[in-house]
């Protein structure tokens, strides 16, 4: 009997402490900020742009292909990590830590104070591919403005003369 | 009746707008330069692609324009100047300017159409407006990801639309002609800050090319300060710069301002965004010492007068709402100032989310926000909306109006204002102010009824309505990719015709009314 309520009781503390750190999208904390205000959330993205250290503390965007959330962490967090960009793909992370509505401390953003931040899936550069309609397409019409310059120029010796 | 256009009127415009239209592709050198120092070598094609199909275009028509210009030189009379007799006349400078505009909006979409970050050629088109129309209202898709050449090619179009694409080609590809000055005017700008036109926009130019080098170095090194590496900070800065002075708002990344987290940064666009707010022969007085006339100016009263009043409107409305940015002064600075001063300087920097402001924020503040941006800055400045002066002129003759009724029947009522000199106010003065004022007005409800019928609420479509008309580009979020094309199209006319200040756009419809229903 005492070995049931004791498993009851883990098993509430650890639904409680799941449901504490809630996984949430950008579509979620934008849709209703109110509801994760001050919790904490857990929260997985790209880092993309710059990571923008300032001292002991560093700020890192992150886009889960809705939208980029800003989050404050620790400088040695985010050692190593690079963000995304044009042919790069920047490092998936999840972070968790509380998620403010509007920071008092970074005058009224839309946050999150991450503790901890773990990389997912490490940077990639994406290949450039170049259609090879287009690469024809300027060529071609490289030649039509060629062909219409000498006309335009012979036009005008013509007139010259 | 209606006089239906000669064919020497269609090759007079059409030569000059062709002489714009290679001006625009010249400046596709910028951003091709760019994409090969970058190695980006989609953009790279995108943009010779788009060179190519301007030069080809614009050589044709220039081609077919100037044989029937010069067939109707020869035809003109002997007595009369046979230049001047084909130089523009103000419906050719209008029409020039209106056709121009749309031509750039055409050929600056291709090249954000080919790289694939917009949904179709429509979006592209948007946004290619948005720029040049120093809008800054986004339908990018996944921006973060963008390259460095497309996202430099969208600032550029707002610094070029900024100082006036005609302003440009007056400038640089235009040698002087008496229809300069028409196609001056019809682009908004009916002040010259110096006696010639040429000059005028050439003196744009220098203020703008030397704010340029001083506000990429303070922004890039406040961007620095803030963490960035010194080459994407100085990159950064000279793009925030150009969306700053030309108050366009578009900006790197998809998170707009709170990009960067940078209060600092945010402080120095500040600046950037009243300097691009003030008309242009105020900053021809700063640079020659007249700093009196800062204070005296009638413009910069009135801006700071509205300033004012719309900062209270919004921040009560902020407090009453409950909004946690009344519950400090830096947050309130941050959130609540930063977009007020955004809006009515037109720029459309955001420090919030676009969905924050459209459901968080309360309907008295969205209030103060749609004044301030309704109201907007100077005349012949970067910005939009009904502007300072006509605000100052239509409160100038309420004023001489009610002295009228108050003084005896008969003394004499005279009423100036200080705008560079004295100015006696004219009832043709206060006329030509309150139309322009019914016309944005008219522009505003339009563009909200048309938000309305596509499904949404009377105080958001208001809202974009008016950001789109006076050329603002702050979001609550309606503009998106997903909103219906009807609503995209008049976003883009509002963008058009609220830049343009109308009278050319008129002209353009009348033009082709005459073309259909005109006689000879």
């Amino acid at each position: 009997m005492a070995a049931v309520f004791v498993s009851a009781a883990l098993f509430v503390c650890a639904a409680a402490s799941f449901a504490e750190q809630a996984k949430v999208s950008s579509g979620m904390l934008l849709s209703d900020p109110g509801l994760y205000d001050g919790r904490t959330i857990s929260f997985e993205g790209e880092i993309i742009g710059d990571i923008m250290k300032q001292g002991r503390a560093a700020w890192i965007n992150l886009n889960d292909g809705r939208a980029a959330i800003g989050v404050f962490t620790a400088a040695d967090n985010v050692k190593g990590l690079s963000g995304g960009g044009y042919k790069k793909q920047g490092d998936i992370v999840r972070v968790s830590g509380e998620f403010h509505k509007a920071c008092p401390q970074h005058g009224g953003d839309l946050d999150i104070h991450a503790d901890s931040v773990t990389v997912i899936i490490k940077s990639a550069v994406i290949e450039e591919v170049i259609c090879p309609v287009e690469k024809r397409l300027a060529v071609f019409l490289a030649g039509v403005l060629c062909l219409l310059s000498i006309l335009m120029l012979y036009k005008k010796l013509r007139k010259k003369r | 009746m209606i006089l239906r256009p000669r064919t020497e009127d269609i090759a007079v415009i059409g030569y000059h707008l062709s002489k714009i239209i290679l001006g625009l592709g010249l400046t596709m050198l910028l951003p091709l330069g760019c994409a090969a120092l970058s190695g980006e070598h989609g953009p790279f094609f995108d943009f010779l692609i788009t060179m190519e199909i301007i030069f080809i275009f614009g050589l044709s028509m220039m081609q077919a324009c100037r044989g029937t210009y010069e067939s109707g030189k020869r035809k003109a009379p002997a007595y009369e100047n046979k230049i001047s007799a084909l130089d523009p006349n103000w419906m050719h400078g209008m029409i020039m300017v209106a056709l121009s505009w749309l031509a750039a909006m055409f050929f600056g979409a291709i090249p954000l159409w080919l790289s694939g970050h917009w949904n179709s050629f429509l979006d592209a088109c948007f946004e290619s407006m948005s720029g040049f129309a120093t809008t800054g209202l986004s339908l990018a898709q996944d921006l973060d990801h963008l390259s460095l050449t497309h996202n430099l090619w969208r600032h550029l179009t707002m610094f070029i639309g900024g100082q006036g694409i005609v302003v440009v080609a007056l400038s640089f590809f235009v040698k002087g002609f008496s229809g300069a000055f028409r196609m001056y005017v019809g682009e908004a700008r009916d002040e010259r800050v110096l006696p010639n036109v040429i000059n005028t926009a050439r003196f744009i130019w220098i203020v703008s090319l030397t704010y340029l080098a001083l506000g990429t170095l303070s922004l890039g090194i406040t961007a620095m300060l803030g963490g960035m590496g010194p080459v994407r900070a100085f990159f950064h800065g000279a793009c925030l710069f150009m969306a700053a002075f030309d108050t366009g708002g578009f900006t790197l990344q998809s998170q707009n301002m709170l990009y960067y987290h940078n209060f600092r940064l945010e402080i120095v666009t500040i600046v950037f965004m009243v300097l691009g707010a003030i008309n242009f022969r105020l900053h021809y007085h700063l640079w020659t010492g007249n700093r009196g006339e800062l204070f005296r100016n009638i413009e910069m009263r009135v801006l700071f007068i509205c300033v004012l009043l719309t900062f209270a409107v919004t921040a009560i409305g902020l407090k009453n709402g409950g909004s946690p940015y009344s519950s400090g002064a830096v947050m309130l600075f941050r959130k609540g100032f930063y977009q007020l001063i955004s809006g009515h300087t037109g720029t459309g920097f955001m420090t919030v989310y676009a969905e924050q402001m459209g459901k968080e924020w309360s309907d008295l503040a969205l209030v103060g926000m749609i004044c301030a941006m309704a109201l907007g800055g100077a005349v012949s400045s970067t910005t939009g909306g009904i502007k300072m002066l006509r605000i100052g002129i239509i409160a100038e003759a309420f004023v001489q109006d009610i002295k009228k009724v108050i003084f005896p029947a008969r003394a004499m009522v005279e009423q100036r204002f200080h705008h560079i000199k004295e100015v006696f106010l004219e009832d043709r003065t206060v006329r030509a102010a309150l139309m322009v004022t019914l016309a944005y007005i008219i522009l505003y409800g339009m563009g909200a009824i048309a938000g309305m019928l596509c499904g949404f609420g009377f105080l958001p479509s208001l809202f974009e309505s008016t950001s789109a008309a006076a050329n603002v580009g702050l979001s609550c979020g309606i503009t998106s990719s997903g909103m219906p094309a009807a609503l995209k199209m008049v976003y883009i006319f509002q963008m058009w015709a609220g830049r343009l200040e109308f009278i050319s756009v008129f002209t353009l419809a009348g033009f082709f009314l005459a073309v259909i229903k005109g006689k000879r």
